[in-house]
């Protein structure tokens, strides 16, 4: 009775309520349609239309990738719109990729799982050159940095690219493209401060030379503030060993370089671009050590990182269907940290030649070389079998893209052959196929065979992963010892490439010229996955007191894991665009102590991006990660990070032309957190609440 | 209490939402991509093609996604007389019939590729690639203080039979000769 004499009273306000929603859809949706019929300027005579205001107010959607991959494009314009200070932000909301932050420095990025700081399936590239270190198979994502402003785009291809560019390009693919010279004429400064941002200021200034020469110089320096680090997320004893250690974690970069171009007749260019960063960080690290009663001590490290780059490329064309280019670069890296001191240098040489074969055959070829010499100076938990190690890649790869109904049905075959100093020979075939539906949809599928070729660590290096003391037992794969127990992780000749079976399939929907989605659906089968072999206990020190436990990097881990990736994008208005992206993640792998496997179940996004005038735009991203499983550092289990969300607030104010003040806001809303954790060595940190301000400036 | 200060929020939203949307509408100034498909259409009316060229009607094409929904508005209209057929270009070998070929500032790596097809060809090569003249290209379109400006290379132009009218060599920043 009360129930309903209540549901009663509130009927006028409930009706108010409709009248309310529907006066307010009114208001939203009125001025879109309005926008929509734009002024016709066919009308205007050449002169009139030269007297036109130009304006970027009215958005586009981003035209869907034409190729049968699971391919996301971050453009120039994202990048200045979200106020990415770094590659890895750039790549925050990509579908199918977990993007986190691990300390001031350091960040964590892999796709469709096996994420980490030392992630080892994904390929990067910026502008043709790997960022590759050999020591552990992965990225070093601190030291990969460029003038932001001078990024074209990033392309970002989930799923096996082993086909075309070679081994560990097994998850993922990510292809940082830099701006042509002549895109990036004048002087351009920018400047900005905030609170984990303590300090930058970049700078570059862009010529032209007779003959359509064009060349770029740039420099640019920033100060960045440690992460916080809480006890509280650490386990008992490791908290306690933390007890008056620093957490300092800040970081101080200088880095410049340059790029010329230079056409030669009108068929061929020549492009030469080079480098050079200095990196000083502050880490804490954790060391096993001799001394009760953990047997173990976190310390403070500062070191220094540096490196130089030079590369050229040049590309001419043959006819009109067919054209060929050499590339060869020289890449330099040094790293002075205490655990692990290395100099890397790499020499690549790279070949390719694409060409149409009749009418239904699109073929590309190319041959490549790589030598990498990998000196190691200072190890404290880890000895390489011999210090000074360098090793050679040969590869060879052929693509043939085949019309097989004209404007209707494709079919890619592709393989990749490559000679590895660890592994020998290695074949890896990829078969696509891509199919037009209609004017609105497209499908595509794959299959590919892919392997991640071992590392150095995993072939000859020893590492000293921590000493059990007395009568404690880690793990139940080794029973607890009445002495220390020195537990050291041997790499060896037998260890074998990774192997992953992919099956893909992938749909896109452009229904209107407002809307559009992106979709692939994926399942990996992993063999051969790095896991440790328990070798016997080695009796022979136990006079001093300990005993040694040498185990050995085997490929006995395996499993499968299978997910969806959404992106959609939606034009509300001309001048209002809406992204959501979503990646659904499951796995199921054998129990593994030496890598991450699986990727947050769910990570979403939804991005609103907002010109108001043409004066002012406004960019905001809701994201969220939930729950993933994480190795847990010493105790050789696994452990949930928690889920956490967000919002990215960006503010772009344009007083006059060439000139841009910004501001935003980062991680807001989202309370203090831990993204993720290092696998091994580190401490965890949380991300919290940012904000920084900026100008640019373009003369 | 509660619910009005929600109806307040819904509508203060609602106005929010309006203003950006309405500034939109009147600000007097145009949007990039049709700005450059309606100078493109401008070109066409100074250009004098050599005889037999043109066949039923006057070809625009393109090479490029994001200017599809700019070029099909041009889709039909008429220069004296002459209707003009647009069409999406995705394959260099598809050039061949176009009088005016607009290349997007994305395509540059098909330049190398698509001067050796155009050579000697009476196809009118458009593009905003910055450098697009100098290497090559007929006309480069780019952007000066916020207004549209046009560079001409009559080199490359000689070669194709093309004759631009006096008028249009006026309004560019830039010819070389």
């Amino acid at each position: 009775m009360h129930l309903v004499q209540r549901r009663v009273e509130n009927g006028p306000s409930v009706m108010k309520k409709v009248y309310t929603y529907t006066a307010c859809l009114t208001f939203l949706f009125s001025p879109i349609i309005q926008a929509s019929s734009e002024p016709d300027n066919f009308e205007l005579s050449l002169q009139e239309l030269l007297d036109v205001e130009v304006t970027s107010v009215s958005k586009q959607p981003q035209a869907l990738s034409k190729a049968p991959a699971a391919i996301y494009v971050i453009t120039s314009d994202d990048i200045q719109r979200s106020g990415a200070t770094s590659i890895p932000q750039a790549l925050r909301d990509v579908p199918g990729l977990h993007v986190a932050q691990l300390d001031s420095q350091k960040w964590a990025i892999g796709s469709r799982g096996f994420n980490g700081r030392y992630n080892n399936k994904l390929l990067v590239m910026m502008d043709g050159r790997t960022l590759y270190s050999p020591e552990f198979s992965g990225v070093y994502w601190e030291v990969q940095d460029t003038l932001m402003a001078d990024i074209e785009r990033i392309e970002v291809i989930r799923g096996p690219g082993a086909a075309m560019w070679g081994a560990n390009a097994v998850n993922g693919v990510i292809n940082i493209i830099t701006k042509h010279s002549a895109d990036t004429q004048g002087v351009y400064l920018e400047a900005g401060a905030g609170d984990y941002e303590q300090g930058f200021a970049s700078f570059r200034f862009g010529g032209k030379l007779d003959g359509g020469v064009t060349f770029r110089g740039y420099a640019k320096g920033f100060e960045r503030d440690s992460l916080t680090f809480n006890n509280q997320d650490m386990l008992f004893p490791q908290r306690l060993l933390m007890n008056g250690v620093s957490s300092d974690n800040d970081w101080g970069n200088v880095q410049g370089g340059g790029r010329v171009d230079i056409p030669v007749g009108s068929v061929a260019s020549l492009t030469v671009s080079a480098d050079f960063y200095r990196s000083q960080l502050q880490q804490t690290l954790f060391t096993p050590t001799m001394n009760p009663p953990f047997y173990g001590e976190f310390y403070s490290d500062e070191f220094d990182a540096n490196g130089w780059n030079l590369l050229a490329k040049y590309t001419e064309a043959v006819s009109a269907t067919s054209e060929y280019s050499i590339q060869a670069y020289y890449d330099h890296a040094r790293r002075d940290e205490s655990f692990l001191g290395f100099t890397t240098d790499t020499v690549d040489v790279d070949f390719q030649y694409q060409f149409k074969a009749g009418t239904n055959h699109n073929i590309v070829w190319g041959l490549g070389y790589r030598y990498i010499s990998d000196d190691i100076n200072a190890a404290a938990i880890i000895s390489p079998s011999n210090e000074d190690a360098s090793t050679e890649l040969w590869s060879a790869f052929f693509r043939d893209e085949i019309t097989l109904l004209e404007d209707t049905l494709w079919l890619t075959l592709a393989s990749r052959i490559e000679n590895n100093s660890y592994t020998g020979i290695e074949v890896q075939p990829n078969l696509r196929l891509l199919y037009k539906v209609d004017d609105v949809s497209t499908l595509w599928s794959s299959v590919a065979y892919s392997v991640r070729t071992p590392s150095r660590a995993e072939n000859n290096w020893s590492i000293n992963a921590v000493n059990i003391p007395p009568n404690v037992r880690v793990s139940s794969l080794m029973p607890a010892a009445p002495f220390l127990t020195k537990v050291v992780v041997a790499g060896n000749d037998d260890y074998e490439s990774e192997e992953l079976v992919t099956y893909e399939i992938g749909y896109r929907f452009t229904p209107s010229s407002v809307f559009s989605l992106d979709s692939s659906v994926f399942y990996n089968d992993y063999n051969g996955l790095r896991s440790v072999t328990i070798g016997p206990p080695d009796l022979s020190t136990l006079s001093s007191g300990f005993i040694t436990q040498r185990n050995f990097f085997s490929n006995n881990d395996y499993g499968h894991s299978y997910g969806i990736e959404t992106s959609a994008q939606w034009l509300v208005a001309n001048n209002f665009k809406m992204k959501l992206n979503y990646s659904l993640f499951e796995g199921d792998f054998s129990e593994s102590i030496t890598q991450n496997t699986d990727a947050p179940k769910h990570i979403v996004s939804i991005n609103a991006d907002w010109s108001l005038n043409k004066y002012i735009d406004m960019n905001a991203t809701w994201r969220y990660t939930s729950d993933v499983p994480a190795l847990s550092p010493f105790t050789f289990t696994n452990k949930t990070i928690r889920s956490h969300h967000g919002v990215d607030i960006g503010v772009n104010w344009l007083p006059v032309s060439d000139v841009t003040l910004s501001l935003y806001g980062k991680n807001l809303l989202g309370g203090s957190y831990v993204e993720y954790e290092a696998e091994q060595f580190h401490i965890p940190y949380r991300v919290e609440p940012s904000f920084y301000g900026k100008l640019s400036v373009l003369f | 209490m509660m619910r009005k200060l929600f109806i307040k929020l819904i509508l203060l939203l609602g106005v929010l939402f309006f203003i950006p949307f309405s500034t939109a509408v009147n600000a007097q100034s145009a949007d990039i991509y049709q700005l450059k498909a309606a100078l493109l259409y401008n070109f066409t009316k100074f250009t004098k093609w050599p005889n037999g060229s043109i066949k039923k009607s006057m070809a625009v094409c393109y090479f490029s996604e994001r200017y599809k929904p700019g070029m099909e508005r041009l889709s039909g209209k008429k220069i004296s007389q002459l209707k003009i057929s647009i069409k999406q270009i995705k394959n260099i070998n598809d050039v061949e019939h176009c009088n005016l070929l607009f290349i997007d500032k994305s395509q540059r790596e098909i330049l190398n590729r698509l001067f050796i097809k155009v050579k000697g060809k009476p196809i009118l090569t458009v593009s905003d690639i910055s450098g697009f003249y100098d290497e090559g290209g007929m006309i480069e379109i780019t952007v000066r203080d916020n207004r549209l400006r046009f560079l001409i290379d009559l080199e490359a132009v000689g070669g194709s039979d093309i004759v631009l009218s006096s008028q249009m060599l006026k309004l560019a920043v830039e010819v070389k000769h």
